[in-house]
């Protein structure tokens, strides 16, 4: 299963699922290794989605260009 | 006599120029009428005629005052409009030179907008099945508006504090005065051959007049025949502008609009935090279960303990050793004592031993010969001695008595 192929949504739902899972302290240790590693890498990568990279602020030229639009933080 | 002066026509053009351009009524002057001859000139400026049941004026609206003008005229429109009248040298003619126009009263307005609104109606423009879902996820938001003032702003602001990741594209569009509902309609139609998910349309509130453009039909259209979801955002509370009835959802603000079409992730944020916090806790406390028992089973094996175990079972061990070998010896020592003590009296008992001390016993060919009673006078007898063997002969025989023979008896065991 890739990560990337993921929506956000089904990402949480497999770390949620996860997290349960070694709830239920069912799992060996092994198995809890295995899924803590697998659960941080998701959450890791589901962090990522939710917006550590800053989204484009774009406005459309005439000319149909794209010029990228100044964003004064500090008025926002 | 006088002679009555000759002028050229551009003198009495100037002249009658100059007349009117005194006239304090003229300079600043308010007129009602319907607006007729509607023509918009590729410079921008605006020529239409005002005209009641009887007369008519000609006008002229400029580039830089049709810009400011809230409602786009055309025929037919009863206006009010305000400006000044003076005389266009060149053709003799005087015009009304409009500065501001208006809609003849509100009603004017609400009659036309009643009468698009249910054209519109009828083609199915509001109908509810045709309205599209707004994507749950999106990445990209188109926004038609003003490049400057707050709308553009507010809507960053809302959607970069529910979801930073968005990419925000905005075409700019005037959003009111002539020709902006055009602007609009060809923006929506750009950003919706973007890879836009969702486009935000509208601009801040004002009066009837400010928000005209999106009550307009080139507006409605675009909408309509636009792919991607269009959230309407025009700024007013009270009344719906055609605009909005035609989007597929209608947003009061603009950052109403932007709340919309951006779900806030902070909700996901924090279940994301408590999740992963979740793991690392319960992960933790597994490995320290683990080590718990880890440590509980090797502490049964633990060689510093093993070794005190050890030592003392060897103490015991030692102990009992000692225990032991004491009580053998003690064992040994008695089978010993025990052992000499019946030697000796097995020694005692070796008749040789007897004949040592000069005893001598009589033998019946094999057999010994204990008592006198048993021997007959001239028998032959063997006597043996502690050195040799000799043969003797039966002379004389005489018995004890009983009770001197017992005591003899007694004597002779004792001494045996």
């Amino acid at each position: 299963m890739s990560a990337k192929k993921q929506t956000f949504e089904e990402g949480m739902a497999e770390l949620e699922a996860l997290v349960r899972s070694i709830e239920d302290g069912e799992m060996g240790l092994e198995e809890t290794v295995a899924a803590y590693e697998r659960g941080m890498k998701l959450a890791k990568s589901l962090e990522k989605l939710l917006g550590q990279s800053r989204g484009k602020l774009e406005k459309l030229l005439e000319s149909g260009r794209r010029e990228a639009m100044e964003e004064a933080d500090a008025d926002f | 006599m006088i002679e009555t002066p000759t002028f050229s026509v551009s003198e009495v053009n100037a002249y009658v120029k100059g007349v009117l351009d005194q006239d304090i009524l003229l300079r600043n002057l308010r007129i009602r009428g319907e607006v007729s001859n509607y023509k918009r000139h590729s410079s921008g400026h605006i020529y239409f005629s005002l005209k009641d049941a009887t007369a008519r004026i000609s006008c002229v609206l400029f580039r830089q005052n049709a810009y400011g003008l809230q409602t786009p005229l055309h025929n037919g429109l009863s206006v009010v409009a305000e400006g000044r009248a003076a005389l266009y040298e060149r053709d003799g003619q005087y015009q009304f030179y409009v500065e501001r126009v208006q809609p003849d009263g509100v009603g004017a307005l609400y009659a036309l907008l009643e009468k698009t609104k249910q054209r519109l109606r009828a083609l199915g423009y509001f109908d509810p099945e045709i309205k599209k879902p707004l994507p749950a996820d999106p990445k990209t938001i188109g926004v038609v508006t003003s490049p400057t003032g707050a709308v553009i702003r507010d809507i960053v602001h809302v959607a970069r504090r529910r979801n930073p990741s968005v990419n925000i594209l905005l075409c700019p569009a005037r959003v009111q005065g002539e020709g902006a509902a055009e602007e609009i309609a060809a923006a929506l139609d750009r950003l919706s051959r973007e890879n836009v998910d969702v486009i935000l349309c509208g601009r801040g509130g004002g009066s009837l007049e400010d928000l005209w453009a999106f009550n307009e039909e080139a507006v409605a259209r675009a909408i309509h025949r636009c792919p991607v979801p269009v959230i309407s955002c025009v700024g007013h509370e009270t009344d719906y502008t055609i605009a909005d009835l035609t989007a597929d959802v209608r947003a009061a603000t603009p950052s109403q609009a932007a709340e919309l079409a951006v779900p806030d992730v902070s909700g996901r944020r924090l279940l994301l935090d408590e999740l992963t916090q979740r793991l690392e806790l319960r992960c933790r406390r597994k490995l320290e279960t683990e080590e718990r028992r880890l440590q509980e089973l090797t502490g049964r094996i633990d060689p510093q303990r093993g070794l005190r175990d050890l030592m003392e079972e060897s103490e015991n061990v030692g102990d009992l050793n000692r225990r032991l070998e004491s009580a053998a010896r003690r064992i040994a020592l008695a089978s010993k004592e025990r052992y000499e003590g019946l030697w000796l009296r097995l020694r005692a008992l070796d008749p040789e031993a007897a004949l040592k001390r000069g005893y001598a016993y009589a033998k019946r060919g094999d057999a010994f010969v204990s008592a006198a009673k048993d021997l007959h006078v001239g028998e032959p007898l063997a006597l043996r001695f502690c050195d040799g063997e000799a043969g003797v002969r039966v002379e004389t025989l005489t018995l004890n008595d009983e009770v001197q023979r017992s005591d003899e008896d007694e004597r002779e065991k004792a001494d045996i």
